[in-house]
């Protein structure tokens, strides 16, 4: 099976854009030549490429996607505000509302400030707890990632050392390694940035063992330092009122963008009280950062996400379609582990340090018209019923009869 | 840049080439026809090298042999001295008859060794030298990583990270694959089919991509998406060696002709 006008494009690309297709599309990341490069449209939970075949989406555009492509409510309210104009000379009363959504939704929020991707506002967050403690160090967790920025960039090119002299690693869940870095820098850290669990690429997921939640917010009390919770793919996924309630974070500043306005551009970061006069005077803009649209689509989804309970539906779906994953594989005699939240899982085949196979199977599903990522976690979406969830089932039992048969 | 770590280099990636490129390479048909001779290169902490012409063929081990030529350099530095062709100390312990015959095998060896693996504009240019530059440079890379990793202070983290994995590299024109193997404590390297199944796979489709890639000049992610370049399995660790291999060539290349 050929992917021939992705691969036309593709040539047209490299030729008048650094590596093509760069960031998380790049073809380098999933299986290049097995796989769409390029897509054309979409509709619910499914999309086309440019070679005019469709995939049942189970990354929902990298997460973005939580309602499915053309939700009509969310697109309606976007319509409307782009209707009265883009990027005034100041913003409209959406960002006010947007900003009081925010508040009301989140508990420990008292303000919201509004980016358009999530690095965007995690790196201001990283700025605003220095601006607020007065300290340089930032603590995170190995392999966790967290943006473009130098600090956190999984890239190489383009850095210097000084880039993460202050920023340092430690292992997911390890409590005793994490208090050992607060020990060493006592009195120099400005901020425990956190994923609400961990979803490195190349890895199976890791939820957070109650110690170390526990240890997370005492230690960010006992030594001042404030826990800043990068809730860009999870928020609104795993509850309405932000991740950090589902597993017992107590957040400073928190971090949301993907799941946030179905796709128009947009992040907002929240914070408490305390932190809002040090949050005033970090510096933040952008050109777009005032455009109405994304805001009127982020209150529709919120709204979206209490009334039609988000959070329990992925739940039930993904668990659906994990479970019937592994069947799969047991029927065809290729073991699959799963790992993370249903909502947001990661299915790889078990024994397979080296991905070959979960690479493998992967590009068998996009023949048969599935989109999955084989090193990356996948996405469950409101638009996908269960009748999709076993069509995509059906398909991969066929992917699979491919990689086995 | 640690001494230490460039005498490695020069002694276990950079001279093994030498075992490389002479089969390939109808340059060194007069230096191996020259009489049988061997130079050992010993260095205090580091594995020694003996280079010998044996039957009209050039080999490169590490293993303390009997014969031939035994060249003591009291320190690294002597030794990075000597390869960078500067005035250095080297006490000839044994085989001092052998000296002028070692003596004009290292020179004319290394001379060549050094044009096929640093004229850039040569390997642009003609894609025979290209093929010679290849091999050559494909070994130092790769040997050179294994070196690293060993010497390095920031070698351990990464054999940590990617403890057991092996890395194989395959070109199709030239035809030549070598591969790294972060298993044991040692790193080891070997030329050929790697003695297991590897975690990650990269092979290049054509000349000009692997030279492309050798004198970091290709737009990679762009070679991946069009197929000349595949990374089958682990792209972390293969991202890792890739970038392990760029340092070692900043270390051994400053003087490289552009």
């Amino acid at each position: 099976m050929s992917y021939e006008q992705s691969q036309a494009l593709f040539r047209r690309a490299a030729a008048v854009i650094p590596g093509g297709i760069y960031g998380h599309t790049t073809p380098a990341a999933t299986v290049p030549g097995e796989m769409p490069y390029f897509a054309s449209r979409g509709q619910g939970c499914r999309y086309t490429d440019v070679d005019g075949r469709d995939y049942i989406d189970f990354m929902c555009g990298y997460g973005p996607l939580v309602l499915g492509y053309h939700h009509p409510e969310v697109e309606a309210a976007a319509d409307t505000a782009r209707a009265r104009g883009a990027c005034f000379n100041h913003p409209t009363d959406l960002m006010v509302a947007l900003a009081e959504k925010l508040v009301a939704r989140v508990d420990f929020a008292d303000w919201a400030v509004f980016g358009k991707n999530g690095s965007d506002l995690t790196t201001w967050a990283v700025m605003v707890a220095r601006e607020v403690t007065g300290r340089p160090k930032i603590l995170k967790a190995a392999g966790a990632y967290h943006g473009t920025h130098a600090w956190c960039t999984p890239g190489h090119g383009g850095l210097i050392p000084e880039d993460r002299a202050h920023v340092h690693d430690f292992p997911w869940n390890d409590v005793e390694r994490l208090t050992r870095l607060f020990q060493a820098h006592r009195g120099q850290v400005a901020a425990l940035v956190l994923t609400p669990f961990h979803h490195p690429a190349y890895a199976d997921s890791q939820l957070p063992t109650p110690e170390f939640v526990t240890a997370a917010n005492c230690l960010c009390r006992e030594h001042g330092a404030l826990l800043v919770l990068d809730d860009v793919r999870c928020g609104f996924r795993l509850g309405a009122g932000g991740s950090h309630q589902k597993f017992g974070y107590e957040p400073d500043l928190s971090i949301y963008c993907k799941a946030i306005a179905n796709g128009h551009p947009i992040s907002a970061c929240v914070g408490k009280k305390t932190h809002q006069a040090a949050a005033s005077r970090v510096f933040l803009t952008g050109s777009y950062w005032n455009d109405p649209a994304p805001m009127a689509a982020a209150l529709a989804v919120l709204d979206i996400v209490e009334r039609e309970k988000l959070a329990a539906r992925l739940d039930l779906l993904g668990q659906r379609f994990v479970r019937g994953f592994i069947a799969l594989g047991k029927k065809h005699g290729c073991p699959m582990i799963a790992s993370g939240p249903a909502a947001m899982p990661y299915v790889r085949v078990e024994g397979d340090a080296s991905f070959v196979r979960t690479q493998e199977l992967c590009a068998a599903a996009a023949r048969e018209g599935v989109f999955l990522h084989p090193h990356h976690n996948w996405f469950l979406g409101a638009a996908h019923t269960e009748a999709d969830i076993d069509e995509a089932l059906e398909r991969i039992d066929r992917a699979f009869a491919r990689l086995t048969g | 840049m640690p001494v230490r770590l460039q005498a490695a280099l020069h002694l276990h990636a950079v001279l093994p080439a030498l075992g490389v490129l002479a089969p390939r390479d109808p340059a060194f048909a007069d230096i191996l026809a020259g009489p049988d001779t061997a130079v050992t290169l010993r260095v205090p902490g580091l594995d020694p090298t003996r280079v010998q012409r044996a039957g009209g063929k050039l080999t490169v081990n590490h293993r303390a042999s009997p014969g031939g030529l035994l060249l003591h350099f009291p320190s690294a530095g002597q030794f990075v001295r000597t390869m960078q062709r500067r005035t250095a100390l080297a006490l000839p312990l044994a085989g001092i008859t052998a000296l002028p015959s070692a003596k004009q095998l290292l020179e004319r060896a290394g001379a060549r060794l050094e044009t096929v693996l640093t004229d850039r504009a040569a390997v642009r240019r003609d894609p025979a030298f290209a093929r010679l530059h290849v091999p050559a440079a494909l070994t130092v890379a790769v040997a050179g990583s294994a070196v690293w990793l060993r010497h390095h202070p920031h070698g351990a983290v990464l054999r940590d990270r990617f403890e057991g994995r092996l890395v194989h590299f395959v070109a199709l024109d030239p035809e030549f694959s070598v591969w790294l193997d972060l298993a044991p404590k040692v790193p080891a390297w070997g030329l050929g089919t790697p003695p297991r199944a590897a975690d990650a796979e990269i092979r290049f489709a054509d000349l000009s991509t692997v030279v492309g890639e050798l004198l970091h000049e290709n737009d990679s992610l762009a070679s991946l998406g069009h197929g000349h370049l595949r990374i089958r399995g682990h792209l972390p660790l293969a991202e890792q060696i890739g970038i392990v291999m760029q340092k070692v060539d900043h270390i051994l290349q400053p003087a490289a002709k552009p």
